[in-house]
């Protein structure tokens, strides 16, 4: 498999690294935080995790609501910047958030704005940081049949795709299969999902079908807001799949 | 001129300036085979792959023998004709100008003028529409998309191409360009010198309904380009 | 068209998503479409680059419109044509009757396009007792059927072969034989439709790029009728929009490198007809007269905005094909002539705001589209600024707007935000230990098709906090 070109800054290996954990993944998955910790240790890494997190504000800057948006990624912001180690993010909606949409949203103060570009800077999807700044490949044991499902921002924000696939490659004693329209929406887009949930929901039972017929037990992606969407499709349709954080994958097989 | 085109309110937004943007310069066009031969080889990949068809004539023998085989073919015969009707470039504009010779006693010719008058220009056009087949020159030969550049103006009429249900394009092989970009940038004055510039891709088709391709709509649904040299 | 139809948009997605036919339709359609697009870019070595030139000649020409659009009109003068403006849909369509009066116009023959669809043009030539025939076959069967096409480049991309049957022998009574397949179908609408270009005074057809340099029309079409319409009546009108520029004839063809691979797949559209002013002398075919009309109808207050890039666009379909909400509801949800992504932006951008905010919302943000335009525009990014607009105009949903401000009060203090968080816990924990499926509220729409997961009892961070962990 072929990699993207290191993303990585130049210089030693980082040691330490902040988790900005996100709202999502603290309050529904934490399984999925203890994960990337304890990849990232193993690794050698310390983790630290900045107190005083919320949210990055993605949800708002989604909607439009572009001060309410702002006011969250300031404070995010300003809890990152208390310490100077890169940043890892186990969800590439709120990476992207962090990476991109921050400095636009506070364009319009400038000492905010550069405040925002130097975070993103140092921002990373964990994936992204596993694979791009770590160079990992863990040496993973898995069971049964694996696929992986691309999310939008990770995927078309970031430009990530193959450092998941690297790492689910690495997985041992697991079949890993490739899911049909892999790197179509599943349908979540955040409040799209509540504001226009037929279209949703009609997105959803495609990506259902197609995990059906992909032959998975398992389905890896990088954000926990679309494993909740896909997951509760699946449960709905009684389809026997569990949609799991990579990094959980990751931290199972080398455990 | 008595007024200005742009009302004042959209002329101001279509001069408000904005952060510049430079263009970018010609594009690289991708460089023609070594070889005639490959060229002519990848044009017929190209238009085949279209539903065009591609042959190479030395002799306006062997070009007439394949307009009559349309011609005289019951495929495309047209009931209360005596003879098989065609329209065509004049002869100073096909590169092989005795193919028209070749043609004579077994079929007609129709005259291609179309009249300015009104009246007159509907008989001329229901006329055109018996002809069973088009015979034109070419301007160029595009290899990438076996596409082929029709320059229409004196002797070389538009209608040709696009009323009969077969059209065949003379094309010298000299004149044959990789890209529309290349013949573009070898030649920048093709649009200004004349009325009317077609590139023709294939025969005519449509995939409107159920996304089901079917060839010859209102233009030819046969393309025969002829290489000829 | 572009006064938004009485459903709202919901409503009409909704309708959308239970037609079976339309579903099959989509499914085939959109699904050919993108894997044509994906070979034929991919089978060009220079397609990236390619996309990259063709994106920076639009930003280009768009960043000196005013100079380019002079140079324009001021070369198809040069070469005899009429040079007209119309600052709206009223002005076009007035224009354009004017016209077909002072030519003595009976019958018509039209060549697909876009910008006539948006001004109605239809309607006003009917009712001023002029015969219209639209002569794309696609267009032919909406017309027929008083339908209005549902995509860019593919209108009936929503009707079945069997429909369309129905409609021949219900209009033309057309018999068994004429509609026994698609072809013969085919067959029936080109004898039709040939008798028409004989008769027809006035050809009007759109314009898919005006080549600044020479004054010349670029008009892309695979039938032959863009051919027709502009070579056989002795008047032809084209509408063109008033970004349709292109520098010079090499930058058409880098667009036209990208536009047929991007929206059908085929290295160039059968026909690319470039025009440069009406019949010459010694022509011996072709229309006395060339009338070309400049619309404006929103565009040039786009300029110099945050959605300007959306006049980049070069009209080839792909974005709909990518869109997967665009695969499931289809074109004619959106209500507007211009639908799916690049429509979700173009229409409330040109058209207004108000009657549309609900298309920007009509997306999950996946960026599929971004992805898939040959000029790589940022349609994201100007949905969000659309829904910015909204917001700020009081065009959302009031609860949205007032449920993401509470939010934000908690979430700038960490203390409020970690009381809300431990008091939904213990709720949740009690109403639904093992999740929902039957939310109350703005959330039962989420349940009406997933199971809503329970919330952990023990957050991620009073775990690690709990391990004495900074």
């Amino acid at each position: 498999m072929s990699l993207p070109a290191s993303a990585a800054p130049p210089g030693p290996r980082p040691t330490r690294a902040q988790l900005l954990v996100t709202c999502l993944v603290d309050h529904f998955a934490p399984d999925a935080a203890e994960a990337v910790v304890q990849v990232l240790e193993r690794a050698g890494v310390e983790v630290i995790v900045p107190d005083g997190q919320t949210c990055c504000g993605q949800p708002a800057c989604n909607a439009g609501a572009r001060a309410d948006a702002a006011a969250m990624a300031r404070h995010t912001i300003a809890l990152l910047e208390r310490d100077p180690a890169p940043i890892v993010v186990p969800s590439g909606s709120c990476t992207d958030m962090l990476v991109h949409q921050a400095a636009a949203l506070l364009a319009d103060d400038p000492a905010w704005e550069a405040r925002a570009r130097e975070v993103a800077a140092r921002t990373y999807e964990f994936t992204q940081f596993a694979v791009d700044v770590l160079g990992l490949s863990p040496a993973c044991r898995g069971a049964g049949t694996i696929a992986y499902h691309a999310c939008c921002h990770g995927l078309r924000g970031l430009g990530i795709d193959a450092q998941p696939r690297h790492l689910l490659g690495t997985v041992d004693g697991a079949a890993v299969v490739a899911l049909p329209e892999a790197d179509t929406c599943c349908g979540f887009g955040g409040l799209f999902a509540v504001k226009l949930p037929d279209i949703s929901g009609a997105m959803l039972d495609r990506k259902c079908r197609q995990i059906a017929a992909s032959g998975a037990d398992t389905i890896a992606v990088t954000d926990i807001s679309c494993a909740m969407h896909m997951q509760g499709g699946l449960d709905r349709r009684g389809i026997a799949v569990t949609v799991r954080h990579i990094a959980e994958i990751v931290a199972d097989g080398a455990a | 001129m008595t007024r200005p085109l742009f009302p004042a309110d959209v002329r101001a937004r279509l001069t408000a300036s904005g952060p510049a943007v430079p263009h970018p310069g010609p594009f690289p066009t991708v460089p023609m085979p070594a070889t005639l031969d490959e060229a002519i080889a990848q044009f017929t990949v190209a238009c085949e792959a279209v539903g065009g068809r591609v042959s190479r004539v030395t002799t306006s023998d062997e070009a007439a023998a394949l307009a009559l085989g349309y011609l005289e073919s019951p495929e495309w015969r047209r009931t209360g004709d005596d003879l098989p009707a065609y329209v065509a470039w004049d002869e100073a504009h096909l590169p092989l100008p005795g193919v028209i010779a070749g043609l004579a006693h077994r079929t007609t010719r129709l005259e291609a003028q179309v009249s300015r008058d009104a009246a007159a220009r509907t008989d001329d056009c229901d006329r055109l529409d018996r002809a069973i087949v088009g015979i034109t020159g070419a301007h160029a030969a595009l290899v990438d998309t076996g596409s082929v550049a029709l320059v229409h103006g004196g002797g070389r009429p538009r209608l040709a191409s696009v009323l009969p249900p077969v059209h065949i394009a003379l094309v010298p092989v000299s004149l044959l360009h990789m890209t529309l970009g290349a013949l573009m940038a070898a030649q920048p004055d093709l649009l200004r010198g004349a009325a009317n510039v077609v590139l023709v891709t294939g025969p005519s088709r449509t995939a409107d309904i159920e996304m089901t391709l079917t060839r010859g709509v209102h233009g030819p649904r046969l393309v025969h380009v002829v290489f000829v040299g | 068209m572009n006064s938004p139809s009485p459903l709202p948009f919901y409503t009409r997605a909704q309708r959308a998503l239970v037609d079976d036919n339309l579903q099959k339709a989509l499914d085939i359609a959109t699904g050919r479409m993108m894997v044509a697009r994906r070979q034929a870019i991919g089978l060009i070595a220079d397609g990236e680059a390619a996309r990259d030139q063709a994106r920076q000649i639009r930003a280009h020409t768009i960043a000196n419109l005013g100079t380019y659009l002079d140079q324009f009109v001021a070369n198809a003068q040069a070469a005899g044509a009429h040079v007209h403006f119309a600052a709206d849909a009223e002005a076009a369509t007035r224009l354009v009757v004017s016209l077909a009066q002072r030519h003595e116009v009976r019958r018509i023959v039209k060549g697909k396009s876009m910008v006539s669809e948006e001004v109605e043009l239809n309607h006003a030539l009917e009712a001023a007792g002029m015969r219209v025939v639209e002569t794309d076959l696609g267009e032919y069967v909406i017309q027929l059927d008083k339908d209005v096409p549902s995509h860019i480049i593919a209108p009936i991309i929503h009707k079945t072969k069997e429909q369309v049957a129905e409609t021949f022998r219900r209009e033309l009574q057309a018999t068994d034989t004429d509609v026994a397949g698609i072809p013969e179908m085919t067959a029936f609408a080109r004898r039709m439709l040939r008798a028409e270009f004989l008769a027809a005074d006035m050809g009007i057809s759109g314009v898919n790029f005006a080549v600044a340099d020479s004054g010349s029309l670029c008009l892309v079409e695979n039938e032959g009728n863009g051919r027709l319409s502009t070579t056989v009546p002795r008047v032809h009108v084209a509408l063109m929009g008033l970004e349709r520029i292109v520098p010079n004839a090499q930058d058409l063809a880098v667009a036209l490198r990208v536009l047929a691979r991007s929206g059908t797949g085929q290295p160039l559209t059968v026909y690319t007809n470039m025009i440069t002013g009406p019949r010459r002398d010694d022509d011996p075919d072709g229309p006395s007269d060339l009338h070309i009309v400049i619309v404006d109808n929103g565009r040039s207050r786009l300029l110099r905005t945050e959605l300007e890039e959306i006049l980049y666009c070069i009209r080839c379909g792909a974005c709909l094909n990518a869109c997967p909400v665009y695969q499931e509801i289809g074109g004619h949800a959106y209500g507007s002539v211009y639908p799916g992504p690049v429509g979700a932006v173009y229409t409330p951008g040109a058209f207004g705001l108000e009657p549309w905010s609900d298309l920007p919302q009509a997306s999950s943000l996946c960026g599929a589209c971004k992805e898939a335009c040959p000029v790589r525009i940022d349609i994201p990014r100007m949905l969000l600024a659309l829904r910015a607009q909204a917001e700020t105009h009081g065009l959302t949903p009031r609860w949205v707007g007032a449920g993401l401000h509470v939010f934000r009060i908690a979430a700038t203090r960490p203390w409020l935000f970690r009381l809300a968080s431990t008091v939904s816990r213990l709720m949740a924990s009690w109403l639904g230990p093992r999740g929902f499926d039957n939310l109350p509220g703005p959330l039962a729409g989420w349940t009406r098709h997933r199971h809503f997961p329970a919330m952990a009892r023990q957050t991620f961070t009073e775990r690690f906090r709990e391990k004495g962990r900074r």
